[in-house]
């Protein structure tokens, strides 16, 4: 106890002696003693620090400068950040604002939505420029973006007509049922019946895409195209190619110039109803997705390829395209074989030849022996058959006679596109082929083999191919003649190796040739295909030969 | 420097009763300096620069800009003169403010050696005898050692050691009670102990101190 009492009292007095040695060294005039410590105690000492009187001059103009000083110079700093966090919050504010507009003869219901009070129709004028107008009994409901990044419209039932102007950002939406209409700047009329689901939108400019509903992917409509989708069906329609007519409602604004100011543009009808263009077949979605397998093709160009019988069926349906169109390359067309009659009319101008016969189990006789198989490149996926039967020699099972084959190609990825220079994976996204071998026992076909022959197929509008592959030769070397139509007789000099090549090789015979193959190919879109083998014709004789050409 | 002091002050048009107000009770001159009389601030000014100034360098330690502390503490006591709920106790007052903008300004300083802004040399102008040099080294040791304790711990140890205030002193200008002052003053003894032994210049100067003081 006193050990510790003892140590108290020296840590004490260090710090005391501490506090002394301090005090010496900050008295004004420094009296440190010759031993370095203090004589005396400094708080006795006389103190050095009298004040001088312009220490208070000092003060006293301070005390002056700071009662004249208002608060609001005196805590600037703060006052500043004050004021900066004020012009930030009000201007994140002022940003956050959506979209102003204004009601034209419209009004709103109890449930929300706004709706025409008028029979003229109402019209939703945005501080944008954008104009929404209302068909009379037309109802919709309003979705305002919050940073002025545009409006989505919800239409429950009717028709409205949209003149959306396009700004950076921004993002209009129209939802009507299950449908969706994304639209960028654009002109366009969207009706939509509750009761009945039926789904129509008719564009005057620019392009919006439209989604849902039973369609599987997302189509992008143009300028003078309209679309009708109901709970089962999709129809597209163009309407440039339709004569003008004096037109009422969505049809009006189809077939008008455009005017130069979108938000002026919209003059609705008076009475606002609406009328299936009459004149106008109804063009499917199917002969939107042929006419985009033709590609960028004219329709004079693709007039000149087909045979006159063949091109004037096609006119007579309408089908030429008048300009590239996109379709969605994820829905499955209906199959329409649009080149039947030209098969038909090439098999009246042939002669009587063997006809192969193709048995309930594809067995090929009658001049093949071979069996039907399907290949396949890496970007295609099939749905008929179900599995490639080319590696186990499986034959392909014939529906109601014909060879057919389902399925999908993925687009080829090229680099250098548009230049001479391109190069496209073709070697391994090569498309599709039904083939067969001419023996069964796929050695070369020998001293039976034909001088002629013709393949009849029919199938979606595209560029196919045959080919033929001589036995020793390697698989990728093919003889193959390009752009082949059906039932057109072919002799071996008409095949030519390479097959982009118009001076390669050519077969001198088709004694060599193992199997044959008709090629659907790939190309710079992604595509649905459907296509069959109807029949194969040989022509065993020169003469025969003779008499077809 | 000197010159032009006297010139500012001889333009100072001081009242002639600055001596009586001077002389006055803390009472009379806060009443007068609170209703905005400013020949009462020159009074208390005067009357408390003195204990301002030597608080100030005690506390912060020998260096040329002790007095730019000295003016804030007395426009903080006159701006807070209207707070003083007991105008006798205007001497606790104007301590209490003294040590609060000392612990500002340590704190400040203590910022600015972090960042590299390091004051001038402090000690330059002590003397330069033999003694006195050990002397300056040991007092640069103490308040480099102080530097290291915390405001409170430091203002603490001024009023206290160096100061030779009561506890109860301490407690009032503290704003704590007298166990906690006492408690705090424990520990920071035992702290500046530890400090101590760990530097030998203290140690060395202790060590003189104890022989010059048995002899």
């Amino acid at each position: 106890m006193k050990e510790e009492r003892k140590a108290t009292t020296s840590v004490e007095t260090c710090c005391e002696r501490l506090g002394e040695l301090a005090a010496l060294a900050t008295q004004a005039e420094g009296p440190l003693s010759h031993e370095g410590h203090a004589l005396e105690r400094p708080s006795e000492r006389p103190s050095d620090d009298s004040p001088a009187p312009w220490q208070w001059a000092k003060i006293d103009r301070l005390l002056d400068d700071r009662s004249r000083k208002g608060a609001l110079l005196r805590f600037w700093p703060a006052v500043a950040v004050s004021v900066i966090l004020l012009a930030c919050v009000g201007g994140w504010l002022g940003a956050r604002r959506t979209l102003g507009y204004g009601l034209e003869g419209c009004t709103f219901t109890s449930n929300g939505s706004l709706t025409a009070t008028t029979s003229q129709g109402g019209t939703i004028a945005f501080e944008d420029g954008s104009r929404v107008l209302l068909a009379q009994n037309a109802q919709l409901q309003l979705r305002l973006l919050s940073f002025k990044r545009g409006v989505e419209i919800d239409l429950r039932d009717g028709e409205v007509s949209l003149a959306v102007v396009h700004r950076a950002g921004t993002h209009w939406a129209i939802f009507a049922g299950t449908f969706r209409v994304d639209v960028t700047g654009t002109r366009f009329a969207v009706n939509w019946s509750e009761s009945s689901g039926r789904f129509r939108i008719a564009m005057t400019e620019g392009e919006v895409r439209v989604s849902g509903g039973v369609m599987m992917g997302a189509t992008m409509l143009h300028a003078g195209q309209s679309l009708t989708a109901t709970k089962s069906t999709v129809e597209v329609t163009d309407i440039r190619e339709v004569k003008p007519e004096p037109a009422q409602g969505i049809g009006e604004a189809s077939t008008r110039e455009a005017p130069a100011a979108p938000a002026n543009a919209i003059s609705p009808s008076p009475q606002h109803t609406r009328r299936e263009p009459s004149t106008p077949p109804l063009r499917r979605h199917s002969e939107m997705n042929a006419e985009a397998m033709i590609g960028e093709k004219s329709a004079a160009q693709t007039a000149q390829r087909l045979p006159k019988p063949a091109a004037s069926k096609l006119a007579a349906l309408n089908l030429l395209p008048s300009a590239s169109v996109e379709y969605s390359p994820l829905s499955v067309p209906e199959f329409q074989a649009v080149v039947e009659s030209e098969a038909a009319h090439a098999r009246v101008a042939k002669p009587t030849a063997k006809r192969v016969t193709i048995g309930a189990d594809g067995q090929l006789s009658g001049g093949f022996t071979g069996l039907v198989w399907v290949a396949k490149g890496e970007g295609t996926k099939l749905t008929t058959p179900k599995r490639v039967v080319w590696e186990d020699r499986t034959p392909l099972q014939p529906e109601q006679g014909l060879l057919c084959t389902r399925g999908t190609v993925a687009a080829l990825s090229c680099v250098n596109e548009g230049m001479p220079s391109i190069v496209c994976n073709w070697s391994l996204n090569w498309g599709v082929a039904v083939g067969f071998f001419t023996r069964a026992d796929e050695n070369a076909w020998g001293s039976e083999a034909a001088t002629a022959m013709a393949v009849e197929f029919r199938g979606r509008l595209n560029t196919y191919r045959l080919n033929a592959h001589r036995k020793g030769d390697p698989p990728e070397k093919l003889y193959c003649i390009e752009n082949y139509k059906s039932g057109q007789v072919v002799k071996p000099s008409m095949f030519q190796s390479p097959c982009s090549s118009n001076s390669g090789a050519t077969l001198p015979n088709f004694e060599g040739v193992d199997y044959f193959s008709l090629q659907f190919p790939s190309g710079m879109n992604y595509v649905a295909f459907r296509y069959c083998i109807a029949g194969i014709t040989v022509y065993p004789f020169p003469a025969d030969v003779a008499a077809a050409e | 420097m000197a010159p032009v002091h006297l010139a500012m002050a001889a333009s100072i048009d001081l009242p002639t009763a600055v001596q009586a107000e001077s002389d006055s009770s803390d009472t009379d001159l806060v009443c007068a300096a609170c209703e905005g009389d400013r020949r009462a601030c020159y009074a208390i000014w005067s009357k408390y620069a003195a204990l301002v100034q030597r608080l100030v360098r005690r506390f912060l330690g020998p260096g040329p800009d002790y007095q730019d502390v000295c003016q804030e503490v007395f426009l903080r006591i006159f701006k807070r003169l209207h707070q003083v709920r007991d105008p006798a106790a205007l001497h606790g007052f104007v301590v209490s403010v003294t040590l609060g903008v000392s612990r500002n300004e340590a704190r400040r300083r203590r910022i600015r050696a972090i960042v590299g802004l390091v004051p001038d040399e402090p000690f330059s102008d002590m003397g330069t005898s033999a003694g006195q040099g050990e002397a300056r080294e040991a007092a640069r040791a103490l308040y480099g050692m102080l530097d290291t304790l915390s405001a409170e711990d430091r203002s603490l140890f001024v009023t206290r050691f160096v100061e030779k205030m009561e506890i109860a002193e301490v407690a009032e200008a503290h704003a704590m009670s007298l166990s906690t002052a006492k408690r705090r003053l424990a520990r920071l003894m035992s702290r500046v102990n530890a400090r101590v032994q760990a530097s030998p210049v203290l140690m060395e100067y202790m060590g003189s101190i104890g022989q010059g003081g048995s002899s």
